[in-house]
């Protein structure tokens, strides 16, 4: 993140959705669930992905959580990697922890989301969010864009109000 | 959002090939699957 922005926050791009999600092969379809569900709100998946390489990469984090207006979370994938030694997967809590961050002291607009695939396993692994609603998607795209409509069912009802 | 969906399983092996990409989850690909989205989304939703 560029040091003026520490006085000075961005402005948030309003159709802005950081994707803050896992990026292995058992995860494509959700990854293209999340990408087809973002775009059919009209709002512009954003995720670590897009930027090149150069910066340090937490930089280059925080620097895009700053850009969205929300930032979707998908813990559904922290669990102990396959290869020896056994480790948790923390970078996708962790970038929940600087979106929470962002949003409670910078920009009180920023909204961000916690998608899951059951019902039990965030507040077990995660328990700081108990009282938060996790979005829930079964591991499936269906549950993805079902989810996605929950989470952003508010936005659709606005923007008719408005009409 | 299915609709969109399919389209964009449809299309991200013609991406995988155009970009020489190994993988999904590389940045030419994921930038090609939102312009994608995009133009399903305009040819699915009015």
């Amino acid at each position: 993140m560029p040091e003026n922005t520490l006085h000075e926050p961005p402005t948030a791009k309003e159709d802005g959705v950081f994707l803050n999600i896992p990026y292995d092969q058992a995860f494509e379809p959700l990854y293209l669930a999340y990408i087809a569900g973002v775009r059919a709100f009209r709002l512009l998946p954003r995720a670590t992905l897009e930027i090149p390489g150069g910066e340090r990469r937490l930089d280059r984090i925080l620097a895009l959580i700053c850009d969205c207006r929300y930032s979707f979370h998908d813990l559904s994938r922290v669990e102990l990697s396959v290869k020896r030694p056994a480790t948790p997967r923390f970078n996708m809590p962790f970038e929940l922890g600087l979106a929470v961050a962002w949003q409670k002291f910078r920009e009180p607009t920023h909204t961000w989301c916690v998608f899951e695939s059951r019902t039990w396993r965030a507040g077990k692994s995660l328990s700081d969010l108990s009282g938060t609603d996790v979005y829930v998607h079964d591991g499936s795209p269906a549950g993805v864009f079902r989810e996605l409509r929950n989470a952003l069912c508010w936005r659709t009802i606005n923007q008719r109000l408005r009409k | 959002m299915t609709a969109i969906y399919q389209g964009l399983r449809r299309g991200l092996p013609v991406i995988m090939r155009n970009t020489g990409a190994r993988s999904a989850f590389e940045a030419s690909v994921f930038a090609d699957l939102i312009v994608l989205g995009k133009a399903l989304t305009s040819q699915h939703l009015h």
